[in-house]
């Protein structure tokens, strides 16, 4: 194991303590790291995007381009195209200077446009489409009965599916059998919405462990844990107990 | 006070306190609670293993750090199936804080296939912007996406890439997710235009919409967060860190509910007895 992988160890024991030093209180040290964090992930990204996206699919091939005799280029004329994704690039930066500020729109127009147009594609097919014939089942069942293929189940989700679809009809004011139908429909939906809330409870859950493994467990990564946390949790106490006392000291009569 | 009032407001930071005990008390002592394997987790691998030797697979790593406890031991376990049942892979990150990820999964799955090859058995392609524009571009041409391999190889170079160019030469597709892109535009822009088979690895928050799409059979295969990583690793009979978590999310599971609970019957009370 590196120099620099040991460093790396016992710095991520350390801000993964001052981040979770919030559940205390919000103190500096946590400050730090969340800056810190900020910093780090925004210098990756524009390391990334520079070296992995604009120069390999933008800057190479104008620079190639411009190393070229004329009759290359004549030969292949489609490296002129590049400067329209370059001019459109720059104009993202006109939003720094007011009086050319409204130019920026052009580049943010067409990004928003050639999302949306592929979008509108993509979730009519696979998310209407697709998924309206998805749920006009067979209500007996397709093969061998399980948990969700069975006709009790089936019924049970197209029922809901109608009473959810209802809630949604304003048309007609929801009094009397309308009125009791869609409120099915929102007892539906509030089942549906709890069981999406305790994924995302598993989910928050989950990346505690890993960061809890990450510092307690032994592993080829880490082959000093529990060390790197202990000694973290102690200088984490330490530096808030400082904070705490700089900002409120003691009064006479404590110690 | 009474005892329901003091419970009602009892310091947060006593709740924090108590669940990480839940979490570090059973990592430290693991308890080796059982656990079943579902339907959907089962057919990514019975998908998987029914691939021939030299099957073509691609796999997009689309996640980050911030995911990796969940998703990550998915993508170790089933690059390790791959590279059992000989298949080839491809892999590549839609994501800017992907490539270490695949980095890493791909050193430790590595280490049991000595003889694997990169350019022969897998190769990654590496981290591509665009989301669902390089999903649309792959379909037509992956070379226009991918020039060259991560390590800055031409395609053409490269023996696995020989005949291989387009996202429906694919024999399947494994998509460990986290958010977008990911599964769903997959799903949308692969899935419904060049009907790829894919089976999908997802957070737990992103696992609850995708249900959707397995049960539309839109993918064939879906592993939720931790508990389908562990299962997944059950079934490719190797324990890593998602079995190890799965302890504490039981513990910790078991906890909240004690805290609704409580919680719940302390609200109650008190208001009775104010009213």
């Amino acid at each position: 194991m590196s120099t620099a992988e040991i460093v790396g160890t016992w710095l991520a024991a350390f801000f993964t303590l001052a981040i979770l030093s919030f559940l205390y209180k919000d103190n500096p040290l946590y400050k730090f790291a969340e800056h810190v964090f900020v910093g780090v992930s925004a210098g990756y990204q524009l390391v990334r995007q520079t070296f992995d996206v604009a120069w390999p699919n933008l800057l190479q091939p104008l620079w190639g381009g411009l190393h070229r005799d004329v009759d290359t280029l004549k030969a292949h004329p489609q490296w002129a195209f590049y400067s329209i994704p370059l001019a459109f690039g720059l104009l993202m930066f006109a939003r720094l200077w007011k009086p050319i500020a409204h130019l920026s729109r052009w580049p943010m127009s067409y990004i928003v446009g050639a999302f949306a147009g592929t979008s509108i594609i993509g979730a009519a097919s696979a998310d209407l489409v697709i998924q309206v014939q998805s749920s006009m089942v067979n209500l007996r069942g397709t093969g061998p009965w399980t948990l969700i293929d069975n006709p009790f189940s089936l019924a049970l989700s197209t029922f809901g599916l109608v009473c959810a679809l209802i809630y949604f009809f304003f048309s007609k004011e929801h009094k009397g059998a309308l009125g009791v139908v869609a409120r099915i429909g929102v007892y539906f939906m509030m089942v549906s919405f709890g069981g999406s809330f305790g994924f995302t409870v598993m989910g928050r859950l989950s990346l505690a462990v890993g960061r809890a493994q990450s510092l307690l467990v032994r592993t080829p990564l880490n082959p000093h844990a529990p060390w790197p946390a202990l000694v973290g949790v102690v200088v984490v106490t330490a530096l808030i107990v400082i904070w705490e006392r700089k900002i409120s000291p003691p009064s006479a009569g404590e110690g | 006070m009474g005892f329901w009032l003091r419970v009602s407001k009892i310091d947060r930071r006593i709740l924090f306190l108590l669940m990480g005990f839940a979490i570090v008390l059973p990592l430290l002592h693991p308890l080796g609670l059982p656990f079943s394997v579902e339907k959907s987790v089962q057919d990514i691998y019975d998908q998987i293993e029914a691939l021939p030797p030299g099957a073509r697979v691609l796999l997009s790593a689309d996640y980050d750090a911030a995911s990796m406890p969940e998703i990550h031991p998915f993508t170790i376990s089933a690059l390790r199936h791959l590279f059992r049942k000989k298949a080839h892979v491809v892999i590549m990150t839609l994501w800017y804080a992907g490539p270490p990820m695949v980095q890493d999964a791909l050193d430790i799955a590595k280490k049991e296939f000595p003889d694997l090859k990169e350019g022969v058995d897998y190769d990654y392609l590496g981290f591509k912007e665009g989301k669902q524009i390089v999903m649309l571009g792959m379909g037509q041409s992956i070379r226009s996406l991918f020039p060259t391999d991560a390590r800055g190889i031409a395609l053409d170079d490269i023996p696995l890439m020989h005949d291989l160019d387009k996202l429906e030469q694919f024999d399947l597709m494994v998509n460990p997710s986290s958010g977008s892109p990911g599964t769903r535009e997959w799903v949308q822009y692969a899935q419904s235009r060049y009907h790829m088979k894919i089976v999908a690895a997802n957070t737990a928050v992103q696992a609850a919409d995708m249900i959707a799409y397995y049960g539309s059979r839109q993918i064939l295969g879906l592993a939720g967060g931790m508990p389908g990583a562990a299962q997944y690793e059950k079934l490719t009979g190797v324990a890593g860190t998602a079995t190890a978590g799965l302890d504490v999310l039981n513990i910790g599971h078991l906890l909240i509910i004690a805290f609704v609970i409580v919680g719940n019957i302390a609200y109650f009370v008190t208001r009775k007895r104010s009213a």
